[in-house]
């Protein structure tokens, strides 16, 4: 049962199904931009003397390598998986994969330090290619990821290359320190484009698609990055210090990285969350569509009592029109939950149910249902004596299998709400007197008719203590019931209302010969009695402080 | 409020033997209904108040008193000093304190500790050992257990455990005392601080004792 | 229109950089926290008269089922105040490495909260497709058929407060379906103390 519902559900709101965080290949080809001027600069700083430079370029030439090969055949330690669901990616990662291994013996040159003029001319010349080819991967693959086109999507993707910017702008200085001659078109290209984005990202830029953050914690790192960035752009205007540069620049790279994180985790956790409210709201839905059931099965147990009243009431000739239709109404009710019970009833919001005990139950109910309906059909169209009879005979029966339907449907939910129970018991007795009013109202009529007379009597008498001590343990409490006080003003407000009604209609109940106003009241006091209680038992289950 | 005035409480004893058998609504815990125990020769019996309806309106349900100087402060006074709360502290009442292992210390000011506060508790304000000295110290330890050996030092292997509490989370003075009882050596795990203090103790409509009406 | 001049003047002071009479500590005026895109300030109502006026001045919740919990109710677990929690926030919480999670039922929820947590009521890690569900968000793994917590977030469970047993529920079923005891905090104070201290809370 519980799990037929379950996959329903799921298969309404699947969103919840959806990758939570920002996809790990995007990130990790943008890094690659990043490494090409790294590793381009690097060289650079061991052509200028820099020897120590080596360490850094073998690491970063061994990751580019590593996140490459990761991309294309997977790496479960890094989280990639394969890049298969798209042709064009992989073909564009085999494209760099190209490009690299040429790359790569003039780096592997510098760092076994035999390398010549044309080896820095090749790394000069065919980086930024590199880097356009790793541009175009990452593109494809922004394309891929359904990702959120919000203005915090767009700024991790500036973030990110500002990255690639301050590897880059080092590089320029280093070659331009190397190769004086050399024009200064590309510095100065990184320096503006630096400037804009630092600009776009500290104040919003509409044109780049990206709004001031709103985060303080953001906007306080973008100052640092501001600040570092202002030193770096002194340094570069009299560039007399190569390694403070170099090392400026590397700051700037810690800073930005901090940056994209901070602009990542954000989007990464609305998506979480929106992920786990969608799972809740499931959890929900289940539980909700459970009481609803439940309520459902109870409310069977009334409807026996109910049109066993209205039969009767028809018997004595009281408004049979209006009680021959009422009969029919909670006739067709009573079979067409209980059919909805078995096979499902989108009208009535039931799932057809799954449960072998509880099919076993309804079964049950069937088994009782059949023949009484038919007499109650039979009583409809000819008022036959015989169908009352039976009708009087039987109810009982339909109520006892009605209830243990519910207690099965109740096992089939497990609850661990531990709150909900220790309201279950409220509820249950709130529920059942709904059931009485019309139990009380059958066997007052019974008495009336003469139908065994004194049996009949005793059990009216019964029915109404049991119902007054109910009510009166619902608005006061019972400590040795375990019967908490209600103190929800909503909930005392319609306890109240069911009590006064029950004090006005009670002296009729106990009376033995009914005037025509009295028995008019009786008819029309029972159902509204028993809306009342309706009323009180949904607000016993709604309230959250009981 | 569930206040025993002092002057009354001595009937309040006699009491005791007829609700044994009382249901009890609003329990502690599950196994503790209510506890016993004795306010400067008076017994005491500590319990909820077990009107389901009752609301808390007095001072205690103050949400913004001005910090500074009222600041919230930290679940811990020192590493070492165990943080409870008031199962811990009714536990503490009904084990230590009526075995005469344990003292319940009030570390607020008397003007606070006459107006209210928790039963057996007794009042050592806090400034007592930020004004005194050694010798203050020494006075008070001793009235806690502590012996001063013949060669001078400080014995507190008898001393007692202390639960130390004050108004609640936004009141420093029981850190206070408890940084002065550690400054002059009272071993950190004979003190425990009970962090709600009489905001918690009131929230959960606990018995209290009143000395002096407002 | 001399009172609307006077209710300018008192916005103006509160709504500025002015200094918070009532702050958190002598150092934390505010922190603030950020929520679907947005950042929700979390203060303490500067009203030094202001008194708490709803159901969590209720002193006698029937125990059962509402009994009063112990300082550290699960062995292992920390137990955590309001200086901890705004700690959280600002370096898990805000950088996604840890989620603040409201344990109560959802009508409770709806009620009212603590900025930016999320709600995932007790009684759903009960159930098992709905706690692999759940675990999954939380960053648990599945490594050769067993649930790897290697990469599980830090949390902050919390509830109404002391006298509420629902945080306490859902930290021991956490702990059941093996979520380390290390990553999970408890804030004991809950709703009760977080309100009876004036601090934010948000309406989700």
């Amino acid at each position: 049962m519980k799990k037929i519902i379950l996959s329903l559900l799921f298969a309404v709101l699947g969103f919840a199904l959806t990758p939570q965080e920002l996809a790990v290949d995007v990130n990790y080809a943008g890094k690659e931009r990043m490494l090409t001027q790294k590793i381009t600069k690097d060289v650079f700083l061991i052509a200028l003397g820099e020897e120590k430079a080596k360490e850094d370029l073998q690491k970063s030439r061994n990751e580019f390598e590593r996140i490459l090969y990761g991309l294309i055949e997977g790496d479960s330690e890094l989280g990639l998986t394969k890049i298969t669901a798209n042709k064009k990616a992989l073909q564009q990662a085999e494209i760099i994969k190209k490009k690299w291994l040429e790359f790569r013996k003039h780096i592997d040159k510098v760092l076994d330090g035999d390398y010549t003029q044309e080896d820095l001319n090749y790394i000069k010349n065919h980086n930024l290619e590199l880097l356009q080819e790793a541009n175009k991967l990452v593109e494809l693959l922004v394309a891929l990821n359904p990702t959120d086109k919000t203005e915090n999507a767009q700024a991790i993707n500036l973030a990110g290359k500002c990255r690639m910017l301050s590897q880059r702008i080092a590089k320029d200085v280093l070659i331009l320190k190397k190769y004086p001659q050399e024009s200064l078109t590309d510095l100065k290209r990184t320096i503006e484009e630096l400037d804009l984005i630092l600009d776009a990202l500290e104040n919003g830029n509409r044109k780049l698609g990206v709004k001031k953050t709103s985060a303080p914690w953001i906007q306080q790192e973008l100052k640092k990055a501001r600040e570092i960035w202002a030193e770096l752009k002194k340094e570069i205007q009299n560039p007399q210090d190569v390694k403070k540069i170099v090392q400026l620049s590397d700051q700037l790279l810690a800073q930005m990285d901090k940056i994209t994180k901070m602009y990542e985790a954000i989007v990464n956790k609305g998506r979480k969350i929106r992920a786990i409210k969608s799972i809740v709201e499931m959890f929900e839905k289940e539980k909700e569509l459970q009481k609803h059931i439940i309520n459902l099965a109870g409310k069977q147990r009334m409807l026996t009592q109910k049109m066993t009243k209205e039969a009767l009431l028809t018997a004595i000739g009281y408004d049979p029109t209006s009680n021959i239709k009422l009969l029919k109404e909670d006739m067709e009710l009573f079979d067409r939950t209980l059919h909805g019970f078995l096979y499902g009833d989108k009208g009535l919001n039931l799932p057809a149910v799954e449960d072998k005990k509880v099919k076993e139950e309804i079964v049950k109910v069937v088994e009782v249902w059949k023949p009484f309906k038919k007499e109650v059909e039979n009583f409809i169209k000819t008022q036959d004596k015989n169908s009352l009879n039976y009708l009087v005979a039987n109810n009982m029966k339909l109520l006892e299998r009605s209830n243990n339907l519910v207690q099965a449907f109740k096992k089939a939910f497990p609850s661990y709400d531990f709150l909900e129970e220790a309201r279950k018991e409220i509820v249950d007795i709130a529920g059942r007197q709904r059931m009485l009013t019309q139990k009380m109202t059958k066997e007052k009529l019974l008495v009336m008719l003469d139908i065994e007379k004194e049996k009949n009597r005793q059990n009216l008498k019964e029915t109404i203590e049991l119902f007054e001590t109910s009510l009166n343990d619902l608005l006061n409490g019972n400590k040795k019931r375990k019967i908490v006080r209600p103190t929800n003003k909503k909930v005392i407000a319609q306890l109240k209302k069911v009590n006064s009604l029950w004090k006005d209609l009670k002296p009729i109940y106990l009376k033995e010969k009914l005037s025509q106003k009295e028995m008019d009241k009786l008819v029309e006091g029972n159902v509204k009695l028993l809306k009342e209680m309706d009323k009180a038992v949904l607000l016993t289950e709604r309230v959250v402080d009981y | 409020m569930k206040k025993v005035a002092l002057f009354i409480a001595l009937s309040l004893g006699l009491l005791g033997a007829s609700e044994e058998e009382e249901i009890v609504l609003v329990k502690i815990t599950k196994d503790i209904p209510y506890i016993y125990t004795t306010h400067k020769g008076h017994k005491i019996k500590i319990m909820r108040i077990q009107d389901p309806d009752h609301l808390l309106l007095d001072d205690y349900s103050k949400t913004s008193r001005p910090c500074p100087p009222f600041c919230l402060h930290p679940v811990k006074v020192d590493k070492d000093i165990q943080t409870i709360q008031t199962v811990e502290m009714i536990k503490f009442i009904r084990d230590k304190v009526n075995s005469g292992e344990g003292v319940v210390i009030d570390a607020r000011l008397k003007d606070w500790y006459v107006l209210e506060t928790i039963p057996s508790a007794i009042n050592v304000p806090f400034t007592l050992l930020q004004k005194g000295d050694k010798e203050v110290a020494r006075q008070l330890f001793e009235i806690l257990g502590m012996k001063v050996k013949e060669n001078g030092e400080w014995d507190f292997s008898n001393a007692k455990e202390l639960a130390v509490f004050c108004n609640g989370v936004w009141c420093d003075q029981s850190p206070r005392l408890i940084k002065g009882l550690i400054k002059y050596g009272y071993p950190k795990e004979k003190i425990r601080y009970y962090r709600g203090g009489m905001q918690e103790w009131k929230l959960l409509g606990l018995t209290t004792v009143v000395e002096k009406k407002k | 229109m001399q009172w609307l001049l006077i209710l300018f003047l008192v916005v103006g002071v509160l709504s500025g950089e002015e200094e918070l009479k009532v702050k958190i500590t002598e150092d934390i005026p505010y922190v603030d926290v950020e929520i679907d895109g947005k950042i929700v300030r979390i203060q303490r109502i500067q009203d030094t008269e202001h008194k708490l006026r709803n159901g969590y001045v209720k002193t006698s919740r029937p125990a059962p089922p509402f009994y009063v919990q112990e300082f550290e109710p699960i062995k292992g677990i920390e137990t955590i105040g309001e200086l901890e929690l705004l700690d959280f926030i600002q370096k898990k919480y805000n950088l996604n490495k840890g989620l603040l999670i409201d344990a109560r039922i959802s009508k409770w929820y709806r009620l009212g909260t603590i900025p930016g947590a999320v709600n995932i009521p007790f009684s759903l890690f009960y159930e098992k497709e709905y706690a692999d569900r759940l675990l999954q968000q939380l960053g648990v793994t599945i490594k050769d058929g067993k649930r790897d917590f290697k990469d599980a977030l830090d949390l902050v469970i919390f509830d109404n407060g002391p006298w509420c047993q629902q945080a306490v529920r859902e930290m021991k079923q956490l702990v059941r379906l093996g979520y380390p005891k290390d990553k999970i905090h408890y804030y004991r104070g809950g709703m009760q103390y977080w309100q009876i201290l004036g601090l934010t809370t948000q309406k989700p």
